[in-house]
């Protein structure tokens, strides 16, 4: 007889509720199994190779910079950093943060764009999500010519696929009422999950996708779009985010590649007319 | 001794802290056109698989289905070069039940001289508990001549999964890895991981562990899914590959035609043909 006795490993071990005398009780290997959680922690990047001329470098962040940081990073050889300006916790702000990264992303000569992770479950809709980082960001001076709708854990969005269509659509809508491009950060999976495939937002809506086999170094992909494979309505990505959980010049970032050609200098941050823009260094033509 | 094996596929993102929030401060403005009336979603057909070339005797191919499959397409596959098959044996629908198409495929399977693993996918939100729906499993396949050794469970598709409630379950679990890395899980769990670039033929990877990276406890892995959504025998399978280790040791008869096929009192056993 191969089933000498009936051993549940520790994943079903920890099921802590009674169980009824008629049902068969099963020596737990450990009933009191603390569920631990690994920390990540961000080793230092590898460096931007020198001479890869098509693609360009950019790192994205939510936590605050200081100017000599993102001196340092653009010294490190990135062209652009890509800031939070909408934070998810609880119903969703604006991200105040985004205010100085974007002042300082300016002074060291680096490009901006700015993402958003909204807050599907949010009292407030996806276009007032929206409407507070525009507010957050003209009040402070700058100029939105583009926003990267960030949608990705699925398990942080509600099951019903539809729901989450219409959520984004209200964001993209507003975004076009407001001239900016619109972008959109997820991967294959994540837009399978969160909207079953969702394939007719707009042929306007640029692709920033992400792969990567684990988190840090050792889970980067190859920094270019070679395993880019269409899905939803993209058949070309803009942006590739290739490693996670990072340390660039103490900060702890995402590393990413886009296509160079496409990068309007950061000197046109500022236009003649003195206003600062955030947003625009990234288009859709490859 | 009955070994369970978890598959799972870690998911590397944030998930939102939740704090106070500022008050708003939002003009009310028109939202008439920001409801989506017409939504397109992309159609995924299963179109053939490549061929299997293996040069490499330490892997072996396998594919992975929850479709009914004949004994002719089970000959057809072993005819294919695929060494296994991975059956669902259980399925979410409902609050969960055992997969009848599982009986006939693992009979075919076995006919045709296939190895044969058995997943469940279980059923998160289910009234069942996570050893229950184990139960039914284990009685659907005992209650018809199969003897299970192992069973791989199911731990993807986020959006299925709800949060996690007191008391720990099976789901709640599963949550955690899909959610965090969970560290202590216990070492004689194996992994089946998956990583495809999409689906179908053009979404392959390769049929390697090379793409592997250690995550939670998980050091090494023993089946990959390289392929999704492809046809195979005129089935919509998945297309693993898996490393050939020696099964765990087994007292029983070997039947004679076949010799990875294990038979214990005329029954039909499945699970322990993936190694360690």
């Amino acid at each position: 007889m191969l089933l000498k006795s009936v051993a549940l490993i520790s994943v079903l071990a920890v099921i802590a509720q009674s169980v009824p005398a008629t049902v068969k009780v099963l020596p737990f290997v450990d009933s009191s199994l603390p569920v631990k959680f690994r920390q990540v922690i961000a080793e230092a990047a590898p460096r931007v190779p020198s001479n890869l001329a098509s693609y360009a470098f950019g790192v994205d962040l939510s936590v605050p910079t200081s100017l000599s940081q993102l001196q340092c990073v653009k010294q490190a050889g990135y062209s652009a950093v890509f800031v939070r300006a909408y934070n998810p916790s609880g119903q969703g702000s604006f991200d105040q943060n985004a205010c100085s990264t974007i002042q300082n992303a300016y002074n060291a000569g680096l490009g901006t764009e700015i993402y958003m992770t909204p807050q599907p479950s949010s009292s407030k809709q996806g276009y007032q999500q929206l409407d507070e980082i525009y507010q957050g960001l003209t009040q402070v001076g700058i100029t939105v010519r583009s926003i990267w709708i960030q949608v990705t854990s699925p398990t942080n969005w509600p099951s019903n696929a539809n729901n989450n269509v219409n959520f984004i659509n209200s964001i993209v809508s507003r975004a076009r009422q407001y001239g900016m491009t619109v972008g959109i950060y997820t991967s294959y999976y994540d837009w399978n999950q969160i909207t079953n495939g969702w394939s007719s937002i707009g042929n306007d809506v640029l692709l920033w996708y992400w792969n990567v086999l684990g988190g840090g170094v050792n889970g980067e992909t190859p920094a270019n779009f070679a395993d880019f494979r269409a899905f939803g309505c993209w058949t070309v990505p803009s942006v590739k985010q290739f490693a996670q959980v990072e340390q660039v010049c103490q900060l702890t970032v995402n590393r990413d590649v886009y296509a160079a050609g496409t990068m309007l200098k950061a000197a046109d941050a500022v236009q003649e007319d003195g206003k600062m823009y955030t947003g625009g260094f990234i288009s859709g033509n490859q | 001794m009955l070994k369970l094996v978890a598959f799972t596929f870690l998911f590397a993102l944030a998930s939102a802290r939740p704090q106070d929030v500022d008050s708003n401060r939002i003009v009310a403005l028109p939202n008439d056109d920001l409801l989506v009336t017409d939504i397109g979603f992309e159609k995924i057909e299963a179109k053939p698989a490549p061929e299997v070339v293996s040069v490499d005797a330490s892997y072996a191919y396998g594919v992975d289905l929850s479709v009914p499959a004949t004994l002719s397409q089970m000959n057809c596959l072993k005819t294919s070069r695929y060494a296994a098959v991975f059956v669902r044996a259980f399925t979410p629908t409902g609050s969960g039940a055992f997969d009848t198409t599982s009986i006939n495929n693992i009979r075919n399977a076995y006919s045709a001289g296939l190895g044969i693993e058995n997943y469940m996918t279980p059923q998160p939100l289910s009234s069942l508990q996570g050893y229950q729906q184990l139960d039914l499993l284990y009685n659907g396949l005992h209650n018809n001549g199969i003897t299970v050794r192992s069973v791989w469970i199911q731990v993807t598709s986020p959006a299925n999964w709800q949060k996690p409630q007191p008391p720990m379950s099976i789901s709640s679990i599963a949550l955690s890895l899909i959610t965090g890395n969970w560290a202590t899980l216990s070492s004689d769990v194996l992994l089946w991981y998956w990583h495809v670039l999409g689906g179908g033929v053009t979404g392959e990877t390769p049929a390697t562990f090379d793409d592997f990276r250690a995550f939670g406890s998980f050091k090494a892995a023993s089946v990959k899914q390289f392929a999704q959504v492809e046809s195979v025998c005129s089935l919509t399978v998945n297309r693993d590959v898996y490393a050939v280790g020696i099964p765990a040791a087994a007292k029983s008869n070997v039947s004679g035609k076949f010799a990875d096929v294990i038979t214990d009192n005329n029954k039909i056993v499945v699970g322990g043909v993936v190694g360690v």
